[in-house]
């Protein structure tokens, strides 16, 4: 036997395997876009747009060394002055969510709030992807759907 | 007076708080604190009733 001494929210957190029903259902980590673009605290607002844009990407989220959140470039933030260093521009200690997070509970907030993008991170703050709020919506949206045809319609 | 300066209540709870938790909005229709926003999203239990329920 092992006790896992963080608990079992740190270890869904860490995107560690789970078991049960709720297992099945899509959570904010399996949803989110793993291929964001990164950028450094030191980098030039200029050229971190021009990567973004370049990927086809409106946002991008600052790291350090250790792939932890320091801050994250919106649409809004990257239409900055090109010549601002990324500290001077980006919007420092986003919140973040764990990538256990329901999608729908998620989804539900992410339309309430009209937040473009989430930021999805491990308990010790390590980025695991960006959650845009179209993929949420489409998600939560399927799982809807396929929830009701395994219920016969009945809903 | 700012957007800053003015204080809101979560929508949940009685806490004051200056901007919303979910959004980082100073200005927002259903604000929400760190708490009441981790326990929403089950990124945070509830604490039991201090008298063991």
């Amino acid at each position: 036997m092992f006790d896992y001494e963080d608990g079992k929210l740190d270890w869904l957190a860490a995107g560690l395997p789970s078991e049960g029903t709720n297992a099945q259902r899509p959570r904010a980590g399996d949803i989110a876009r793993k291929d964001v673009p990164t950028c450094r605290l030191d980098e030039r607002l200029g050229d971190v747009r021009d990567r973004a844009r370049w990927a086809g990407w409106d946002a991008c989220v600052v790291l350090n060394e250790e792939r932890v959140v320091f801050g994250l470039l919106r649409s809004k933030e990257l239409e900055a002055s090109p010549d601002l260093r990324i500290e001077e521009a980006m919007r420092p200690g986003p919140s973040t969510f764990r990538p256990f997070v329901s999608i729908e509970e998620i989804t539900a907030f992410m339309m309430e709030h009209d937040l473009e993008s989430s930021p999805i991170t491990t308990s010790d703050g390590r980025l695991v992807g960006l959650l845009l709020r179209e993929d949420a919506a489409e998600a939560s949206l399927d799982l809807h759907e396929r929830e009701r045809h395994s219920d016969g319609g009945q809903t | 007076m700012t957007e800053r300066d003015v204080a809101m209540a979560c929508a949940t709870c009685p806490s004051s708080i200056d901007r919303c938790e979910f959004c980082e909005r100073s200005v927002c229709r259903s604000p929400i604190c760190y708490h009441c926003l981790a326990e929403a999203l089950g990124q945070a239990m509830a604490h039991p009733h201090p008298h063991g329920g």
